[in-house]
């Protein structure tokens, strides 16, 4: 059984906006799925279809067997205990403290009570120290989230993530907003939690990032799998087929 | 992983401050409280002393109706005047109390002056302004414009020397850099700056002075306000409503009409920014 | 896809909201040019502006007149209401003054302010022909009487600086209570939150209309309404300042509410956290810093409007105020006026640099 099992997904967007078009792949454990494609082709969309911050039209998704598309609020909540997300604009609560905004990522841990007055246990509070630490930037805990630079920013993402100790993590666009050196360091950061075993899925733009970090890639375009296989056997012709004729602008070495 | 993470020092400054503002803000209230002798039950045992302003509205006299729209008219263009007036007087002082476009000592004082000067007429309420106009030039429209005026100036002042002092120096200096005088610089290096954001705050400033239009009048300045005063002295409120309606009816459209083209001026005409909704 | 032909009825609002904007201006024009040919060639014969040569008939050809000019405009491409409701592009070359816009928007200010000049009585000599008339006036405010800013006005009951902490608390009051209030009502008044089902949207305009309408009627007449209702003092200023302020506030309040950024609530959503916990880390801290600088803004204003509240029997230092300017003590007025601008002033200031802090 595949870690994450993904059968016929499909999601229109109201009117009638086919996002994902019949949609079915599995991912193992341990894997490094890179999603590519344009703008538009529906790698946002499939990301968030799996931990249903979008609701999917039809299809099922099973996360270590569990069915994520009918599942209660209940067990929603503890499968999206499992499964981190890091985005594009970062998405922090910019007028919170960094400590804060770490510590949201094991909200679904802590009691109604305990959450609402913003008590968070000491040993909680400890573990989100040593996230910041492991993405380098002890120093900034008692520093509001928007003060920080957007590499920074991106790097309480991160740790916020890993606060989950998820068993997949979801990456949209980590590097989009980033200059290219600081996206080497975000995506070392991804890979590093890829070698602990924890599945990582993400959609990127640069086919240079794919080749060195992915160990499979995943083309979507107008919301179908058009490559499916080792990021090596994206050859230029596979590439223009994924990215249209646009291909040699996005190709940036 | 490495368990002995240090923590960074906090300084328990912030929280100690917090809680000193929390402290002070609740004495405030609980003083305050005592002292103004704010009691609800005042509200509703006094309730019958309304009754008669309640009642107003189940039967208004339409008689004044047409009277009130001409006044409503005339309020409305007592506000116009007043900003338009007080444009080219805000435009030009503000540029001489804009901190980063005086310099030498002796434009240094002249900033010091204007800004001075605006803050201290800006203090003094629109209304009190309108006595010191009605003493001055009698009774009528002209002193109400008159406050606005001055009180807009000032206003208008503050606002968009603020304004010049936040903008972006680099066209500036490009400009400087071709050896052009000061007078090009502030034609092509700030004016386009600010073009904008001054027709925002004029807006701004109207829908203020329409507002402040219609109780001007409680002190003799002009406008619908003055009648308003006087129907509610003689204790005629089926009057008073009516143009109580009108005036709310004016002030609503004004606030929708100029958010609305600020809204435009602001974005440019472009796209509203997202929304989200829970 | 191939989607099937239906038959659609034509956007009637794109034609007609063009064609409206156009009467508008032209009715107004037509409005501004009666206006002042009554006021320049008004003789007992011909009144234009009145009834006597503009009969009913007469207003029925301005209004056909107006119409007839606007879609004449429409026809030889000069309509200004075409270009704003479709938004149409303007050539980057052309000066903004000499587009459609821009000559209707001088012809129209122009007109405007002949008319307005004339409506508002405006006589620029009679500033200086009775200037001597405020003599008293300086003289009082350079000559202020500070004798009762610490002992007590037996007529007022009261000393100067007594009542100045009743202004400030007053609007203190308001601002706090107004605020408490005005949040709930701003949540219903948010248009994000209570979209959705016609019940929540018949709330949501009724919420919107109470707030626009509490706001639209300036403290000064809430005040003269409290006035009637609790008596004369403080107590009726405040609640006027109050329920004034709750209205505006909750229109800040749930216009925050509807810019509530997606982003952060995902990531809060994304991590497994219940609703209540979305609201108060994803929703929340969104609202707060930018509520508590409209508090204080609030304030600021609540402290300028309680200075002059007195006026209609709202209490404060301007029952001082008045009072000295009823018996001509200039020298008395000038004390009192130069409290208040101080006061009103320093918390300007300090509520200016607070906010800066805050957002």
């Amino acid at each position: 059984m595949a870690q994450l099992e993904i059968n016929n997904l499909s999601k229109i967007y109201p009117p009638d906006v086919l996002a994902l078009d019949d949609i079915s792949f599995e991912v193992e454990q341990g894997e490094f799925l890179v999603i590519i494609g344009l703008s538009g082709s529906g790698k946002s969309t499939l990301l968030r279809c799996i931990n249903r911050l979008i609701e999917p039209t039809e299809g099922s998704i099973k996360f270590e067997g569990k069915e994520v598309t009918t599942a209660s609020s209940k067990e929603l909540k503890a499968i999206r205990e499992e499964i981190a997300m890091v985005f594009q604009r970062f998405n922090l609560i910019e007028r919170s403290l960094v400590l804060t905004n770490v510590l949201t990522g094991q909200l679904g841990e802590l009691s109604f009570w305990r959450s609402m007055l913003g008590r968070f246990p000491e040993e909680m509070k400890q573990t989100a120290h040593e996230k910041l630490k492991t993405v380098g930037i002890p120093e900034q805990a008692f520093k509001r989230a928007d003060e920080l630079s957007g590499g920074q920013q991106q790097r309480v993402g991160i740790a916020r993530a890993l606060m989950q100790d998820p068993k997949i993590l979801l990456a949209d666009e980590p590097v989009s907003s980033l200059d290219p050196a600081t996206s080497g360091t975000i995506m070392d950061y991804l890979a590093e939690i890829n070698d602990q075993g924890k599945t990582v899925v993400t959609s990127l733009h640069f086919l240079d990032l794919v080749r060195k970090y992915g160990t499979r890639a995943i083309g979507l375009k107008g919301g179908k799998i058009v490559y499916d296989g080792h990021p090596k056997g994206i050859d230029d012709e596979k590439f223009k087929e994924v990215f249209g004729e646009e291909a040699e602008k996005v190709h940036i070495s | 992983m490495n368990k002995e993470t240090e923590i960074p020092e906090r300084s328990s400054w912030p929280f100690w401050r917090n809680l000193g503002f929390v402290i002070l803000f609740a004495v405030a209230f609980v003083v305050a409280l005592n002292r103004i002798n704010l009691d609800l039950s005042l509200l509703v045992d006094n309730f019958p002393s309304t009754l008669k302003l309640w009642s107003a509205f189940a039967k208004p006299d339409w008689s004044v109706f047409s009277e009130g729209v001409i006044l409503l008219i005339k309020t409305l263009y007592m506000a116009f005047m007043a900003t338009a007036l007080a444009l080219p007087f805000a435009i030009v002082l503000s540029f001489l109390g804009a901190k980063n476009l005086m310099n030498s000592p002796v434009a240094k004082a002249i900033y010091t002056f204007v800004r001075g000067l605006a803050s201290i007429i800006r203090s003094i309420q629109p209304i009190i302004w309108a006595i010191i106009f009605v003493v001055w030039v009698r009774t009528g429209p002209f002193p109400g414009v008159l406050a606005l005026w001055i009180h807009s100036v000032a206003d208008m002042t503050k606002l968009f020397s603020e304004r010049v002092e936040s903008i972006d120096t680099g066209p500036m200096e490009a400009i400087r850099a071709t050896g052009a005088g000061k007078l090009l610089v502030l034609i092509y290096g700030v004016i386009p700056q600010i073009i904008n954001p001054y027709l925002s705050f004029t807006l701004y400033r109207l829908d203020i002075n329409v507002r402040m239009a219609t109780i001007i009048g409680i002190v003799g300045g002009g406008g619908i306000g003055m009648r308003l005063y006087s129907y509610i002295n003689k204790w005629n409120f089926p009057k008073a409503v009516v143009l109580t309606m009108l005036i709310v009816i004016m002030v609503w459209g004004i606030d929708y009409l100029s958010s609305r083209l600020r809204e435009r001026i602001e974005t440019g005409g472009g796209e509203k920014s997202q929304e989200y909704s829970i | 896809m191939k989607k099937p032909k239906r038959f659609t009825f034509p956007d009637l609002s794109d034609r007609i909201k063009p064609l409206l904007l156009d009467w508008l201006i032209w009715g107004y024009l037509a409005y501004t040019v009666i206006f002042l040919l009554d006021s320049y060639w008004y003789t007992q014969y011909v009144d234009w502006y009145g009834s006597l040569t503009l009969p009913p008939w007469g207003w029925a050809l301005t209004v056909l007149g107006t119409l007839g000019c606007a879609v004449a405009s429409e026809r030889f491409g000069i309509s200004v209401g075409l270009k704003t409701i479709k938004g149409e592009e303007r050539s980057p070359q052309k000066t903004w003054a000499l587009t459609n816009w821009g000559i209707t928007t001088l012809v129209l200010v122009i007109f405007t302010f002949w008319v307005g000049w004339l409506t508002t009585d405006m006589e620029i000599g009679i500033i200086t022909r009775r200037a001597s008339k405020t003599s008293h006036l300086w003289y009082g405010l350079s000559h202020p009487d500070f004798t009762h800013l610490i002992n007590i006005d037996p007529e007022l009951n009261d000393t100067i600086l007594g009542s100045l902490v009743d202004t400030l608390f007053m609007a203190y009051l308001a601002t706090v209570i107004g605020g408490f209030l005005a949040a709930p009502l701003g949540f219903l008044g948010a248009r994000n939150i209570m979209g959705g089902s016609p019940f929540r949207k018949t709330i949501f305009y009724i919420t919107r209309a109470f707030f626009n309408v509490v706001r639209s009627v300036e403290s000064l007449l809430w005040a003269i309404v409290f006035a009637i209702w609790v008596g004369w003092g403080p107590a009726a200023g405040t609640f006027a300042l109050l329920i004034h302020s709750m209205a505006a506030l909750a229109k800040l309040f749930s216009e925050q509410v509807e810019s509530i950024k997606k982003g952060p609530i995902e990531a809060v959503q994304a991590s497994g956290a219940s609703f209540w916990q979305i609201v108060r880390y994803g929703a929340v801290p969104q609202v707060i810093p930018q509520y508590t600088a409209f508090l204080l803004y609030r304030l600021d204003i609540n402290v300028r409007m309680a200075t002059v509240i007195a006026l209609v029997g709202g209490g404060g230092i301007g029952r001082f105020f008045f009072y000295y300017k009823s018996q001509l003590d200039w020298n008395q007025v000038g004390a009192v006026t130069i409290v208040i601008a101080t006061v009103v002033w320093l918390l300007d200031y300090i509520s200016g640099k607070a906010r800066e802090k805050i957002v």
